[in-house]
């Protein structure tokens, strides 16, 4: 009886085990699943202006993927949309804004943890903890409020009327500052990951601490320094707010003029929204798509550069 | 030479490291300078649109005038015929504006015409005892407006705003959305972490699941309100009759945002725990589940809480997803099926018309700042008990 009673109750025990399972299977397939969804419902709204036709006065027109992907003007009365000058725009701005702030970036990780005495390098991280933390509408505002004053005032030096400071130089500097505490953040813990050895190694072989720091400590850690910069190039190729806000926002293009404004995928998508239907508002998730695998690609190009850095 | 190279390298990183600290300290100082001077009580209690009142006092049975007394307050221009205490002020849009600063309880401004202290008078017409029309505006300031009124027996027509330019409405929507958000994301993040972590076995199929929470995390925010835009709100719109965005389509668009966050964090925190405690456990004759629920997950704590403070901090920092998600009219009366903004979007939109406002969209940056800084000293605070505990 009592060996019974025991069975019954390790069988309800294993059941509810079962149960408890199942729930929390089915809640993280969804968590998991949510990028499915995602790249899904963007890719069925964001195919339907080439698929679909739209009415626009009298006439129903649909968009021509192929002058979409190539166009040089993002918007011709009716319906010709284009975004090849939007896509190179964007990779100019951000290719710019990494060069700025790979290498400030790499030199400030390598100062906090290898050069400065602890409380020094302990306030700088402190400093670069809370760059990270500053949401992207503040920088916007900085953007607005800051840098294209500044920018404004160095194409006078030039002699180059810029609209308002609203330009490509703008937008890099912006990009760069709000990329810097990502890269840095990764670049320091890799640096700090760098085994003592190789460092004593180096030391013992009469190269002097600055020699080492640059020769073997930066190539140790160049790993997880590539890591820190594919994360950046992520988020300066996803920013919206910010960029919009300092970007200007051109309509024909690509301008690798650094004083002109210009155009990125993310400012296109977010300037100029005020209907919430038809071809205008569906054009943007087209855009999004683009967006979505431009990322992906360009992740998986500096992957493949990663890979073969390292071996 | 080599030391002179070896110095070179060296500046090159000093500079490099002073420019964030630059960057830093040049923001704050651009935030605070613009944005202190609006910083009061009344900018986060105060409604965003202004209310206006055309009202009059013509009649002369149920108000007396002249027996006030002054109550002598500084930069005020007080009238003792009226009882009304008038000061020059500039507005949130900075414009010059006249400000109720002092009324006397029975002055018919307060009895009448129902006017309070901070209201804004931005027109007065008056007629004298000889039946002379006098015509006082706000922009030629406070004292020309009581020396008329000194004249004046009745008021034909005052036109007055109540204050306007707050926050509140905004600072709401956050508040709704960082609970809403929360609400729904935390037990299903937990869930998963604790499904990934003490549940599913190491093969294959966990390590795809994991590799697309990842991929998750590096989706730009703007995406994820497109999303919202076309998933969340048709829904939403079914469901709790919305028209168009609302907070809670945003809610639900942040809840996506945040869940990877939310299981990377918990997870971390139960990879700290002792294996020896379940092991203890089971031992005991719990069940799986007692384990996790009993034992797990009240140590869990600390990963959970810094979980809630980073969510917290990203939800107040989120503009570009609500943006589609939510929309950008700001509303002084918050609903979680109406549109509204968050003190982020709030900023949005005070930048993006023809005239930017700096100094509102700066004093609301330093509530931002300071609640986001809150944010991150709390985690570091919680990290740090976590290391100390994990010595003992």
């Amino acid at each position: 009886m009592v060996r019974h009673i025991r069975k019954n109750g390790h069988q309800q025990k294993t059941r509810i085990d079962k149960i408890i399972k199942g729930v929390l299977f089915t809640v993280t397939l969804f968590c998991a699943s949510i990028i499915l969804f995602i790249v899904m419902f963007i890719f069925i709204h964001g195919i339907k202006p080439f698929v679909n036709s739209y009415q626009v006065g009298e006439y129903w027109y649909r968009v021509n993927f192929w002058r979409f992907m190539t166009g040089t003007v993002w918007f011709q009365a009716p319906n010709v949309y284009g975004i090849g000058f939007i896509i190179i725009n964007t990779l100019y701005v951000v290719g710019l804004a990494l060069a700025i702030a790979a290498p400030v970036s790499i030199m400030t990780a390598l100062f906090v943890s290898r050069i400065a005495p602890h409380l020094v390098g302990k306030v700088i991280t402190t400093v670069i903890e809370l760059l990270a933390a500053i949401p992207s509408i503040i920088y916007g505002l900085f953007g607005m409020g800051i840098v294209t004053k500044f920018v404004k005032n160095l194409a006078k030096i030039f002699n180059y009327q810029s609209a308002g400071g609203l330009s490509t130089l703008s937008t890099v500097i912006v990009l760069a500052i709000m990329i810097i505490p990502t890269i840095t953040m990764i670049s320091i813990a890799s640096i700090k990951a760098v085994k003592r050895d190789m460092i004593d190694a180096s030391l013992a072989l009469g190269a002097s601490p600055t020699q080492t720091n640059f020769k073997v400590v930066l190539k140790s850690a160049q790993s997880g320094i590539f890591s820190g910069i594919i994360l950046g190039v992520g988020r300066a190729l996803g920013e919206a707010t910010a960029v919009s806000m300092v970007a200007g926002n051109r309509g024909s293009g690509p301008t690798f003029n650094l004083f002109d404004i210009t155009r990125t995928l993310t400012s296109t998508m977010l300037l100029g929204l005020k209907e919430t239907a038809g071809l205008d508002y569906d054009i943007r998730f087209s855009v999004g798509i683009i967006l979505i695998c431009l990322i992906f690609g360009v992740n998986f190009l500096l992957n493949m550069v990663k890979r073969r850095l390292s071996r | 030479m080599r030391k002179i190279k070896d110095l070179f390298l060296n500046v090159i990183t000093y500079v490099s490291s002073s420019f964030g600290c630059l960057v830093l300290i040049i923001l704050l100082l651009f935030v605070f300078k613009n944005g202190i001077r609006l910083l009061d009580w009344s900018l986060i209690t105060s409604d965003y649109h202004q209310k206006t009142y055309q009202v009059n006092i013509t009649d002369t049975k149920n108000y007396h005038l002249g027996d006030y007394s002054d109550p002598q307050l500084d930069g005020v221009y007080y009238s003792s015929v009226w009882g009304i205490g008038l000061q020059d002020d500039i507005d949130r849009n900075n414009e010059k504006i006249v400000t109720i600063r002092y009324l006397a309880p029975l002055s018919p401004f307060a009895t009448i015409a129902k006017l309070e202290v901070g209201y804004q008078i931005s027109k007065m017409t008056m007629a004298d005892e000889m039946g002379n029309n006098l015509l006082a505006l706000a922009k030629n300031g406070a004292e020309p407006m009581v020396a008329d009124l000194d004249e004046a027996k009745i008021i034909t027509d005052i036109i007055a705003t109540s204050g306007g330019g707050g926050i509140r409405g905004s600072l709401l929507t956050t508040l709704y959305l960082i609970v809403l958000t929360l609400v729904i994301a935390l037990p299903l993040g937990i869930c998963a972490a604790i499904y990934l972590h003490e549940f599913a076995k190491q093969n294959q199929f966990t390590h795809i699941i994991r590799t697309m929470i990842d991929i998750t995390t590096g989706i730009p925010s703007i995406i994820f309100g497109l999303v919202g835009a076309i998933v969340f709100i048709p829904m939403m719109n079914k469901t709790i009759q919305s028209s168009g965005g609302s907070i809670a389509s945003g809610a639900l668009t942040l809840t996506i945002i945040l869940l990877p966050t939310i299981i990377k964090t918990t997870e971390e925190s139960l990879k700290a725990i002792p294996n020896s405690y379940r092991m203890a456990s089971l031992a005991l004759g719990a069940s799986k589940s007692q384990t996790t629920f009993k034992v797990i997950l009240p140590n869990a704590v600390f990963g959970i809480l810094t979980a809630t403070l980073l969510s917290i901090g990203r939800i107040i920092g989120e503009s570009a997803a609500l943006i589609y998600a939510v929309g950008t009219a700001i509303k002084d009366s918050v609903a979680i099926n109406e549109k509204s903004t968050s003190l982020a979007v709030h900023i949005w939109s005070l930048m993006g018309g023809e005239n930017p406002n700096y100094e509102l969209s700066c004093a609301i940056s330093i509530i931002i700042l300071l609640i986001v800084g809150l944010v991150s000293l709390g985690v570091k605070l919680i990290s740090r008990t976590i290391n100390k505990t994990e010595v003992k």
